[in-house]
């Protein structure tokens, strides 16, 4: 004890020790007080909001966790999940969550608004993802089986679903924020949905689906999950807009994730448009970022190929973009170099039964044809935009950086930044390479 | 004088206390009042620093066997030096009362998100105490141990900046001019660091490049300051009014692996200690700046007292750094400049006519 008390060092270790020890053991569990939130689901129905948050349940020693979904009604989200909270006697943690799903009334509404309390949270809420989708966020979250399920893969960027297409769709919060609080305040954003297989035997396209049969569903695919739900609640989530689905039920398991490539189009917190699979297509040639494309063309002929339909595969791109002002009017440059791989040739006849050696396979023409191809896919991409007067090319920051003076004179002279897009040429330069 | 301070523990005690508080919330207030150009800024605040510094090292110099109080004395005389060392002490209070609030918010940011302050100011304030108790020569050898490590954790988070950074962002340049120039005294808060070199008066060995070694490595830290502002912009640009705490979020982009842990929370526990050691620091000049004034025994009890005082004023405003950078943007920047940039201005003007007197001597022999 002499030495204790002659010991300072010590002495303030002990008084440390004796102050933190016992609060610190004293605590809970965190998974008693926490739920381990992987997603949440907003579906706003007129004036009101149905969060869905899709939670961990881990189990000691095993290694797939279960998921689970409930969902929560309320003016605002802040208040659905508050009200979530209270219910479950839990505080919602968002330190894991992937995913945001939202649905299109939501994003038509001032969307914004809609991730302002997840934003607010002190939760770090940058690398979570926004993704739209057509009918229910609900219906979506509770499809999903686990951590493992393609839903999840879909949103990991290395995973090929993330590459393929999609990089440039996959926004995550902090990126949503940055183009909202930018000048032009446009965002692409990934769009999923559920496609219904009613019956569970048939593989693939039951319904036609393909035609927008799925899109009509927005009873049916809420009907579905909530027949999920009467598995284990036993009655239906409208009701009292309190309701908890095991995503193991049966009409989960004959819905499947649809992630074909729709992007929509987020304009001053508002979706502007839904663009098209192939419009989306389009779009993404210009963002070299995009990985592991396809192209297809069809009814070609030259010195090796004769009426041949050929699907390339995109491996690496390169691009350059050079804005100036020429004339008085704004250039926007754009130079592609793209890595080609014939992967597939469809002929009408087969005249011979022949690989062609690797190095011949690239004629000059055919050089030219893929380099019109993609010219006229980014000339259809650039008359979407300047229809719908969106810019998600970064077309505007591009200028404004590169050509300050020049830019602002040609923004007076328009009065209103809102028509920046209309008058821009823009040029595209495409360059072909073989790859193997 | 006992001569306790070596060059080198003297220059970690200045980096803690330049670069500890620059990383965390100012690069947000800066990005929402400055955005892009924040950094031009922060050089510019940085570099009036730095004449601060300049002119403190003439002083040091020049005073080399007097402890800040005697050169006072001999400048102002008893009564001016205690007028100063007063102003000094409810300085250092300040600064104490920021830091304090600044240690918690961090704590209650990144690790503890429903974090009972009381938890955390009671066993903190016992070791900045027993700090205190130790000594200026403890402190310092403790600096030493630790502020490389500081160092390096900074580091980490700069190089994963920089590699994430897209620097295009920093055009176009200085787009709306140079007014935000004007608006330098609200954020008086961050800056005045310098002035902790009271302490050393008298106490640092001076080695032969003493001058050029602290001015070289505050230049640089300096630069990196500034940089970094850069890159924290240039890495989430129009959203980094979103992100509040630098440090810690620009560290969200480590590629990090599960089995080694994630080193964002180790910065954290880095810039804890760093937050703890910057609050001891300031205490000492507290300390140091009261006993000069009212009584030069029981350190122990004053630490104790001011901690309790800076306890008091957190109780009564609700325990909010925000709100103390309100209240020093819109009332004590007044206070806050005239004690950063008047005080030691005056002293460098006395010091240098006294210099004159002493050369005038000869020449009127």
């Amino acid at each position: 004890m002499k030495y204790l008390w002659h010991n300072k060092i010590l002495l303030v270790i002990l008084i440390l020790f004796v102050v933190m020890f016992p609060v610190a053991i004293s605590l809970p569990q965190q998974s008693r007080s926490e739920n381990i939130v992987t997603a949440i689901g907003i579906d706003k129905s007129g004036e009101e909001y149905e969060v869905s948050l899709q939670y961990l349940i881990p189990y000691a020693g095993s290694s797939q966790d279960a998921l689970k979904c409930a969902s929560m009604k309320g003016r605002t989200v802040g208040e659905a999940i508050e009200k979530f909270n209270l219910d479950f006697g839990k505080v919602s943690g968002f330190a894991h969550c992937r995913v945001v799903v939202f649905n299109d009334e939501a994003s038509d509404g001032n969307l914004t608004e809609v991730l302002d309390y997840l934003q607010r949270i002190k939760t770090n809420t940058n690398n979570i993802y926004l993704v739209n989708t057509k009918d229910s966020a609900k219906d979506l979250l509770a499809s999903v089986q686990d951590l493992n399920s393609e839903f999840y893969v879909i949103l990991s960027r290395d995973s090929v679903a993330g590459q393929h297409n999609h990089y440039q769709s996959l926004k995550s919060f902090g990126e949503y924020y940055d183009s909202i609080l930018g000048p032009v305040k446009c965002i692409a954003i990934n769009n999923i949905d559920l496609e219904n297989n009613q019956g569970t035997g048939t593989s693939g396209s039951s319904n036609g689906a393909e035609g927008g049969g799925g899109n009509s569903s927005g009873e049916s695919s809420s009907s579905s999950s909530d027949s999920s739900q009467g598995g284990s609640s036993g009655g239906s989530g409208s009701s009292s807009g309190d309701s908890q689905s095991s995503s193991g039920g049966d009409a989960s398991k004959s819905s499947k994730i649809k992630n074909d490539g729709k992007l929509i189009i987020i304009k001053d917190s508002k979706r502007l448009i839904t663009l098209s699979p192939e419009e989306s297509d389009n779009l993404n040639w210009f963002n070299a970022d995009v990985k592991d494309m396809t192209l297809q063309i069809t009814d070609f002929t030259d010195e090796i190929y004769k009426n041949v339909d050929i699907t390339f595969d995109i491996s690496k791109r390169y691009s350059k973009i050079e804005t100036y002002f020429k004339d008085g009017s704004p250039r926007y440059k754009l130079k592609l170099s793209v890595n080609a791989t014939i992967i597939e040739v469809i002929e009408d006849e087969i005249t011979k039964v022949e690989f062609v050696p690797i190095n011949n396979l690239f004629s000059n023409k055919l050089k030219v044809f893929i380099a019109e191809k993609i010219k006229e896919k980014l000339k259809k991409a650039e008359e979407n935009f300047k229809e719908y007067r969106y810019d998600v090319v970064d077309c505007y920051e591009t200028f404004h950086k590169f050509n300050t003076r020049e830019f602002k004179k040609y923004l007076d002279s328009l009065g209103d930044d809102e028509y920046f897009l209309d008058n821009i040429i823009f040029e595209y330069e495409v360059d072909i390479r073989q790859w193997d | 004088m006992q001569k306790t301070v070596t060059t080198r523990q003297l220059i970690f005690i200045l980096v803690i206390s330049v670069l500890t508080l620059k990383v965390l919330f100012l690069p947000n207030v800066l990005a929402t009042n400055i955005g892009r150009d924040g950094y031009i800024f922060l050089f510019f605040m940085l570099f009036m620093d730095f004449l601060v510094l300049l002119m403190l090292l003439y002083l040091m110099n020049k005073y080399k066997d007097k402890t800040f109080y005697e050169m006072l004395e001999s400048m102002v005389g008893k009564i001016g030096a205690k007028i100063i060392m007063f102003l000094l002490f409810l300085y250092f209070l300040t600064r104490c009362w920021t830091r304090f609030q600044t240690s918690f918010i961090y704590l209650n940011e990144n690790l503890y998100t429903s974090f009972d302050w009381y938890i955390f100011a009671f066993p903190i304030l016992i070791v900045v105490v027993f700090c205190v108790m130790q000594g200026i020569k403890a402190f310092a050898r403790l600096s030493e141990f630790f502020v490389p490590v500081i160092i390096f954790g900074f580091l980490v988070a700069f190089i994963v900046g920089v590699v994430r950074a897209d620097f295009t962002n920093a055009l176009p340049f200085l787009e709306n001019g140079l007014n935000f120039m004007l608006s330098s005294h609200k954020y008086s808060l961050w800056f005045g660091d310098y002035l902790i070199l009271i302490l050393f008066f008298g106490r640092v060995k001076m080695d032969k490049k003493f001058n050029l070694k602290v001015i070289l490595s505050m230049l640089s830290l300096i630069l990196i300051i500034a940089t970094f502002y850069a890159v924290f912009y240039f890495t989430y640009n129009y959203n980094t009014v979103c992100h509040i705490n630098a440090i810690s979020d620009i560290m969200q982009f480590l590629p990090s692996v599960s089995d080694i842990g994630s080193f964002d929370w180790i910065l954290i526990l880095i810039w804890d200690i760093a937050l703890f050691l910057d609050l001891t620091l300031n205490t000492f000049a507290a300390v140091f700046a009261f006993s000069q004034v009212f009584t030069k025994k029981g350190s122990a009890i004053v630490a104790t007292i001011i901690l309790l005082v800076i306890l008091l004023i957190n109780y009564l405003l609700n325990f909010n750094v925000f709100m103390s950078m309100l209240i020093f943007r819109d009332y004590l920047w007044y206070y806050n400049v005239l004690v950063q940039g008047g005080i030691p201005l005056l002293l460098f003007i006395i010091g240098l006519c006294k210099r004159r007197k002493k050369d005038e001597v000869p020449v009127a022999q």
